[in-house]
């Protein structure tokens, strides 16, 4: 397992993936985007997570740390049950477009929907502005992480501190820029991760219960996502908190 | 045993979820019935286990029920009992949600006041926030405003939650770190700064309490009850017991300590003053019980022991009170078939005992005299008082605010002009019947504390 262990050859690319999972999480929209971003994001802390642990008392399953073991079936299953909602939302969202596409064919749209149709194809237009304004958060997000970690280090570990320190204003960035129920959740998730991070960087010694009931908390948080999303979806018909859209929905 | 303890709410939950799945309480009236059977009875044997020798005396540390904790235990998970039953007369167990939601709530809280791994019993509290989440937007779709608001409200909630649980999981790392090297006392000041944060934001205490009032304002009948007097009531108990085991933190450190205290006072002062300019008898509920957590932050942090004493008689009264509120708040909205509070006027008149059950709640956490939350909040004012004329008078202004908010939207909803044409069901006998003995409670307690008095002080003593 030792690329599981950070060396000087693999150490720029967990980094990079850190990094990248990150700035992909908070630019984009797309589900399908997001999800294997965060699981990405999960993976590389975990193996972070371990190498900064330099306490003696190691919990093992089989070869692999029970940390990494636990963070990688947590990041798999949030990125699932997020996936998978995903997907409900599109097959929900297809049949509700055939049924509206049947009713217009039938002269039965209505100016409302019409309107309504506008102003969605509106708001989902693609601009410029709608990703220049996420990168600009990320490289506040990234100058904060900086200087959080020069002017309050508290691991004496660099990585360490810059990873946590990204992570909570990465989170943070993402739930300000994002205004629809899994972005914002994608952000609590990332939030969370920082947290497991610090446990790992200042704890002597593993506690598996912890470990266990840390990585069912974020298991547990992605239903609680997908449960407010699909909620909000099979009525609303968007997963957007905005009040324009939900102003002017039509009535289905 | 304690396994028992632990896994019993979550089983009954599933085993209650897929039972309903197959039988659903709106099709079959056996189902109904056992909707407030199962949940009931699976409080009452924890309620029984909890008692038991072998809960507490074990040789495994990870176990650990204190005196406070097996008190406060028992008294919530009675009121959840209680809830239960207001919530089944009012027809709220009707969409299959609620009971076993409240019983998972229950579970966790039970898992948070029986485990002696912070870290744990933080995470415990963390999916108790998740649980009540399910019970929050257990609202009628077809109301869409209403859905929309809701939904909003359970992200804000949602997140309120995780974010609690972040602060104090990250402060409960610094103080690891301080064990280890006790020579880092500045790690003190973080752990507490932390912590407050952390405590602050699930108490909703000013001016952390922004997620609560569309919460409140918006959830279903007993739901704000769940949140308000269940999870953040079990909160403080965690908070005294945080307090007990680390008086580094606050007990030896008058520095922190009178810190807390400002923020506890200064946040009850300023909801106090913003709850004469609610307009909706939930944001008012909701600024009036953050006012009341801040008082109740203000006993806890003061050194004082009868400051203690009365934080936690006025935290176990909260609950009482909310749920004699809400279970009132559920009634209205069954006779009023779910019409809103902002359309409702001069409802004394249609529904007396619900008026009287709302108005006894407001009252008594408002702290009049007679009422059974005059007691804890006449400790929290001794508390006050020793601790200076000022911290005296700002504490006696809030309770006189609190009281004066109270009244103003009383009289409005339930004394003003009737809403013409509004037509109203009945209010159904087993519903006043519980209203009319919480009420009745209330005024004994009020009458005579001294027995819940010495209880609680027992039990603050044993978890010295």
């Amino acid at each position: 397992m030792s690329f599981l262990t950070l060396t000087k050859d693999n150490y720029t690319v967990f980094l990079a993936l850190l990094l990248a999972s990150a700035v992909i999480m908070t630019v984009f929209k797309d589900w399908r985007v997001l999800t294997p971003a965060l699981v990405v994001q999960y993976l590389a802390l975990a193996v972070i997570a371990n190498s900064l642990n330099e306490t003696t008392v190691r919990v093992m399953l089989g070869p692999l740390p029970l940390a990494i073991f636990l963070k990688g079936v947590a990041a798999v299953l949030a990125g699932l049950i997020l996936l998978l909602t995903g997907y409900a939302i599109v097959f929900e969202g297809r049949s509700q477009r055939q049924q509206a596409a049947q009713e217009v064919a039938k002269g039965r749209g209505g100016l409302r929907r019409l309107f309504y149709q506008q102003e969605a194809d509106e708001f989902n237009r693609f601009r410029y502005i709608d990703y220049l304004l996420p990168l600009g958060a990320v490289i506040i997000a990234a100058v904060t992480a900086y200087a959080f970690t020069t002017l309050l280090s508290f691991s004496g570990n660099f990585l360490g501190d810059f990873v946590f320190f990204w992570l909570g204003s990465v989170g943070v960035t993402i739930m300000v820029v994002g205004n629809d129920i899994i972005k914002l959740g994608v952000g609590l998730l990332v939030a969370l991760n920082g947290a497991d991070l610090l446990y790992s960087l200042l704890r002597n010694g593993d506690n598996p219960l912890v470990l266990g009931a840390s990585a069912a908390i974020t298991i547990f948080l992605a239903l609680i996502i997908s449960y407010l999303a699909i909620t909000f979806f099979n009525k609303m018909k968007t997963l957007t908190l905005s009040e324009r859209f939900n102003r002017r929905r039509p009535g289905v | 045993m304690q396994l028992v303890i632990l896994a019993l709410p979550f089983v009954v939950t599933v085993f209650i979820i897929v039972f309903e799945f197959v039988f659903p309480p709106r099709n079959f009236r056996f189902s109904r019935a056992l909707s407030l059977f199962w949940p009931v009875a699976t409080l009452a044997a924890e309620i029984g286990l909890v008692w038991q020798p072998s809960a507490t005396s074990s040789a495994d540390t990870a176990f650990a029920f204190n005196s406070l904790s097996r008190v406060f235990l028992t008294f919530l998970f009675g009121l959840a009992a209680v809830g239960l039953v207001a919530a089944f007369a009012t027809g709220f167990l009707l969409s299959g949600r609620f009971g076993p939601v409240t019983l998972a709530i229950c579970g966790a809280i039970a898992a948070a006041f029986s485990l002696s791994n912070v870290f744990l019993v933080t995470l415990s509290f963390v999916a108790a926030g998740f649980f009540s989440i399910v019970a929050v937007v257990d609202v009628d779709p077809d109301d869409e405003e209403r859905f929309v608001k809701v939904v909003r409200a359970a992200v804000r909630y949602l997140i309120a939650s995780v974010f609690f649980g972040l602060m104090l999981f990250i402060a409960l790392v610094f103080l690891e770190r301080f064990r280890l090297s006790p020579e880092r006392t500045n790690l003190t000041q973080i752990v507490v700064a932390l912590a407050v944060v952390g405590f602050a934001t699930r108490l909703a205490i000013f001016p952390l309490n922004l997620w609560l009032p569309e919460v409140i304002e918006e959830a279903p009948g007993l739901a704000g009850f769940l949140v308000l007097g269940l999870i953040n009531v079990a909160v403080v108990v965690f908070f005294m017991n945080f307090v007990l085991q680390n008086p580094l933190l606050l007990t030896d450190n008058q520095h922190e300590s009178q810190l807390l205290m400002t923020v506890g006072l200064a946040g009850a002062g300023a909801a106090a003053v913003f709850a004469l300019g609610q307009n909706g008898l939930g944001k008012l509920l909701a600024y009036t019980a953050s006012a009341d957590l801040g008082l109740i932050l203000f006993g806890l942090a003061s050194n004082y022991s009868v400051g203690r004493t009365g934080a936690m008689f006025e935290a176990a009264a909260f609950a009482f009170f909310q749920l004699l509120i809400f279970s009132s708040f559920s009634l209205i909205y069954y006779c009023n078939e779910g019409r809103r509070f902002g359309e409702l006027t001069g409802l004394g008149r249609k529904m007396p005992i619900a008026a009287i059950g709302v108005g006894i709640g407001l009252l008594g956490l408002a702290g009049v005299p007679l009422l059974g939350g005059f007691t804890g909040k006449y400790l929290i004012l001794q508390a006050a008082a020793r601790a200076g004329l000022v911290w005296a008078l700002v504490a006696g202004a809030t309770m006189l605010l609190l009281l004066i908010a109270h009244l103003r939207y009383f009289h409005r909803v339930f004394m003003g002009r009737d809403v013409p044409g509004l037509k109203t069901l009945p209010e159904p006998r087993p519903a006043v019947v519980l209203i009319l003995a919480m009420v009745a409670i209330v005024i004994v307690v009020g009458l005579w504390p001294a027995p819940l008095l010495n209880i609680l002080n027992d039990a603050l003593k044993g978890a010295l």
